[in-house]
């Protein structure tokens, strides 16, 4: 499968200002070295809990904000620092799909509009733009008459199909998507997911899937990558990493999550993580999640750990101490069962 | 068979909005028993936290209004108390927890205050027993150092530990009936765990009922003992929760159990349920999920006719015409 | 792959076509003040419009066989230390009033947009030039500065639209700015940046039109300003000059208190005429503000 998108360690510092002369005191780092490859037709998972610096990651991509540091390689090409005009042309193969299906489409536009600003600003609305509009709205499951209505007429499911079809409009091959069904409901996931899926099929699209839904990611991605506090801790294939995490805070994750089977519940080893994240601005030396780890020794404070192959195609933990479980299957992981 | 704590009958409640008169409660039944976990399904526009707000007569009248129905806490009416006598039960006989702490923190005094204020309120203790006692209760809900944190103000708090504060409010005066409405659902994974630990703690201590509000079904599986699942202002099905789980009797619950991605199984394709939950502003004389029913069949009589909420035995009910076409053997 | 929507819940079964502007009108048309503000603002216009049908004097023509004459079967509403008609007086300075009132106020939005939106967006320092030197001209009593003016420039009817203008933009500077900032951040606005949308293109397709609201608010209540400041410039003898009649100069025969308490038709009908309408434009103004309300439209 070849590569289409690759991220190298990429950096992503806020500048904290203070003082009269609002001079910079710290940054925060919300995103951290970070690195992963996204490949033809496939859909890589982004997921963390808030403030891991997913959001901030998707952003980078689509170059809506500007790296600190590090490179974004679209198709051998690095477009990282690329001009503007070249950058607008980049733009017509790595489109965004935005989380709120109710702030991300302008209240003040059609359904028609929407879709088509995107022809519009690129000049490509000219030549048979009516009738692409339709089709998208098609493709997605929408009815092409609903048009002319405004978007606060659509269903939250509906709205976020309309936000998609306006990412297709210029007919790109990699789609960023940002907690695509968080926003709607339990039972409307299902059918945006479905049109995800069956779109991917269809046009060949490759995914970078972010999320804090640990039950949507597992059905959606190929690969997931698991992100805390700006930092890439666990990166191994979907099925490596339900079945066997080696990171503990992918394994305190998994194990954190509800499972809607009454059986199970109190069966499984659920590791209760203490404390709250540490702030990004500070974030603790050596490994960020030792403040938070059962396992932590002094090396984990004075060194930080790399992402270090584990049993596993191409499966990568960052810890000192990784130890895969099957967490899911009820697995003992911590030694020190730090449950209620 | 002692008398259930709480008392819902035919709760019905209306919303004026701008564009007609919404029914967010059609007639809504069901009992609470003492020290009993349950747990309220629905998605937005279900009903269920509107329910948990009439309960405690924290509705704004207008543009809610009661319809018609009855709240009974222990055989007294609530509905049409007067103010002052539901403050009275509100804080110490009944109390809710919020999906946002920041409805229930007021920004602008110090969280020990705010607690010892609430047992005050119910009690005769003095001001330095309640804020001896405020600082036990942030201690019971798993703060470290506790009697520093009283001094704290809830901007300094981060979101998981405001919310533990105000559980700690909640269970001050020891309620026999906590409400939770939607106490995880704004928070991260790792938090709500650590939550829903809490409110198991906090029914332990208090030995009080709990009513869960949530649309998360793995919280439900964790948390519960009795489901009652919500839809456009009706409940729809009303079971323990292993029977729910194991054998739904509303094409509803099924639609939804179908179309979650579980964490637990590989990927298969899920089964959504089509069409969206319907607009609250005319409600069809027929059953509300009829348009978007896999058991309907074209058959008339769901569209014609409203399905009562009737019992199956052991203690189940479901409002649906064909629900025995459910039962698997 | 199409999925049919079960028919009540696709849009068509949804009331009313939606569009923002009909809701708009919806809300405004729930405000009784606000329509009689309408009612009484277009009477005004039609009659100052259409003067010369409804009175045959001149209101520039003196006669002084009937100096300050009450109320009769001739002159209506009485005549002036000039002998001059007051109705037909009343009826012209109505167009002056209403000039000056209207565009002042467009160029005082007109400036004021601009340099918000360049705010807005520039952000940086020239945010900062600009948002200072708002201040600086909201810090002058608007009232002396045009005396000073008027007294440089020689009164004139130009003049007063100038400096009415340029002295209230910053109202709605500071509002165009406030909505460019916000704007900024809205998810919407970033996914035309996704698209490659230049500066130009989001200030026209979505500054603009986010923007229009309010402005037409703060636009609104400027024509009243404006009316407002003409009258007491007229009235102080530094804005129309006589012979043209404006409603403020009427006024300025009754800084003597004869006339105050034995000629009321001197001074009442051009003050009862400002005070009506520059009522009825803040009525209207109040109307669109709650129709047009942001925090409705998303």
């Amino acid at each position: 499968m070849s590569e289409v998108l690759r991220v190298e360690g990429l950096t992503k510092h806020f500048p904290i200002r203070g003082g009269v002369l609002r001079r910079q005191r710290g940054a925060v780092q919300a995103v951290d070295d970070v690195s992963f490859a996204l490949h033809e037709g496939e859909t890589l998972g982004l997921v963390g809990e808030s403030g891991c610096g997913k959001t901030t990651t998707s952003r980078l991509v689509v170059r809506l904000l500007e790296p600190t540091a590090g490179r974004v390689v679209l198709r051998g090409e690095d477009i990282t620092s690329v001009g503007r005009s070249r950058l607008r042309e980049i733009r017509r193969d790595l489109q965004i799909v935005f989380q709120d299906p109710y702030s991300s489409l302008s209240p003040r536009m059609t359904v028609h509009d929407l879709v088509a600003e995107p022809l519009r600003i690129q000049g490509l609305y000219a030549d048979g733009g009516q009738a692409k509009v339709g089709d998208l709205l098609e493709m997605v499951g929408l009815q092409p008459e609903h048009a002319n209505r405004y978007a606060h007429e659509f269903s939250g499911g509906q709205r976020q199909r309309i936000g998609i079809a306006r990412a297709l409009a210029l007919g790109p091959s990699i789609l960023v998507l940002d907690e695509p069904v968080s926003a709607l409901d339990v039972s409307i996931r299902a059918q945006v997911i479905n049109q995800l899926s069956t779109l991917q099929d269809e046009l060949g699209l490759a995914y970078l899937f972010v999320s804090h839904d640990l039950s949507v990611v597992r059905h959606v991605c190929d690969r997931v990558a698991v992100m805390y506090l700006g930092k890439i801790v666990e990166l191994a294939s979907t099925k490596d990493l339900y079945a066997r995490p080696a990171h503990p805070y992918t394994q305190a994750l998994l194990s954190a999550i509800p499972i809607p089977d009454p059986e199970q519940a109190g069966k499984r080893e659920r590791v209760v993580l203490t404390g709250d994240v540490p702030s990004a601005a500070d974030p603790p030396s050596g490994c960020r999640f030792r403040t938070r780890c059962w396992k932590a020794q002094d090396i984990c404070a004075a060194e930080e750990p790399p992402l270090l192959p584990q049993s596993g195609e191409d499966h990568v933990a960052a810890c000192h101490f990784p130890s895969a479980a099957d967490v899911l299957a009820g697995e003992q992981f911590a030694p020190a069962v730090l449950t209620d | 068979m002692s008398e259930p704590l709480l008392v819902v009958d035919d709760l019905a409640v209306e919303f004026k909005t701008e564009d007609g008169i919404a029914r967010a409660l059609d007639g809504v039944s069901f009992e609470i028993n003492a020290g009993e976990t349950v747990a309220i399904v629905g998605e937005s526009g279900s009903g269920k936290s509107v329910t948990a707000l009439s309960v405690l007569g924290l509705l704004r009248q207008p543009p809610a209004s009661i319809v018609r129905g009855s709240v009974r806490l222990r055989g007294t009416e609530l509905l049409g108390m007067s103010r002052r006598k539901l403050g009275e039960i509100r804080g110490k006989d009944a109390a809710m927890v919020f999906q946002d702490p920041m409805t229930a923190l007021n920004p602008v005094h110090r969280i020990g205050k705010q607690i010892a204020e609430t047992v005050r309120l119910h009690s005769d203790l003095g001001k330095k027993e309640a804020m001896a006692r405020a600082v036990d209760l942030l201690g019971l809900v798993g703060m470290a150092q506790p009697a520093a944190r009283a001094r704290q103000y809830p901007h300094e708090f981060s979101g998981g530990m405001r919310q533990r504060a105000m559980i700690a409010m909640a269970i001050a005066n020891d309620p026999s009936l906590l409400i939770a409405d939607e106490p995880t659902t704004a928070l991260d994974v790792t938090i709500q765990a650590q939550v829903l630990n809490l409110l198991r703690t906090a029914q332990q201590e208090t030995g009080a009922a709990t009513v869960l509000i949530t649309h998360d079904l793995g919280v439900v599986a964790e948390m519960a003992e009795r489901v009652l699942v919500m839809y456009a202002g009706r409940i729809v099905e009303r079971a323990d929760v292993r029977s729910l789980f194991r054998s739904p009797r509303h094409p509803y619950t099924v639609g939804l159990l179908e179309s979650i991605p579980r964490l637990d199984s590989e990927a298969q394709a899920l089964t959504p349920i089509p069409g969206s939950p319907p607009s609250l502003l005319a409600p069809p004389p027929g059953c509300p999920f009829a348009p978007r029913c896999a058991l309907r069949k074209g058959r008339s009589r769901c569209v014609e006719e409203r399905p009562a909420l009737v019992s199956v035995g052991d203690g189940r009910a479901t409002a649906c015409h064909f629900s025995e076409e459910l039962v698997h053997v | 792959m199409t999925e049919s929507m079960p028919a009540d819940l696709s849009p068509e079964a949804r009331p009313a076509l939606r569009s923002p502007g009909r809701m708009a009108l919806r809300r405004f048309l729930r405000h009784k003040l606000a329509i009689a503000g309408v009612v009484v603002l277009l009477l005004v216009v039609l009659v100052t419009v259409f003067a010369p049908l409804l009175t045959a004097y001149d209101p520039t023509k003196v006669d002084l066989s009937h100096v300050r004459k009450p109320p009769n079967a001739d002159h209506v509403l009485g005549t002036d230390g000039s002998g001059r008609d007051v109705f037909a007086r009343m009826l012209y300075a109505g167009r002056v009033s209403l000039l000056v009132g209207v565009f002042s106020a467009l160029l005082a939005v007109g400036v004021g947009t601009l340099l918000g939106a360049i705010a807005g967006i520039l952000g940086g320092w020239v945010d900062s030039v600009i948002m200072r030197a708002a201040d600086i001209f909201l810090s002058f009593p608007v009232l002396v500065v045009m005396i000073v003016i008027a007294g440089i420039l020689g009164p004139s009817v130009t003049t007063m639209v100038v400096a009415i203008g340029v002295f209230t933009w910053p109202e709605a500077g500071r509002v165009v700015r406030g909505v460019t900032l916000s704007l900024r951040e809205r998810e919407f606005v970033q996914a035309s940046q996704a698209f490659g949308a230049r500066t130009r293109w989001l200030i026209v397709h979505h500054v603009l039109p986010t923007v229009l609201n309010q402005v037409v608010v703060v636009a609104t209540l400027a024509v009243a300003t404006g009316i407002l400041l003409e009258a007491s410039l007229s009235f102080l003898g530094l804005g129309v000059q006589p012979p043209q009649p404006s409603w403020g100069n009427m006024l300025t025969d009754a800084q003597r208190l004869t006339v105050i308490s034995q000629m009321p038709w001197l001074w009442l009908p051009p003050g009862i005429a400002v005070a009506i309408t520059v009522l009825s434009v803040n009525f209207v103004g109040d109307g669109l503000r709650d129709a047009l309300d942001p925090r409705e439209a998303s």
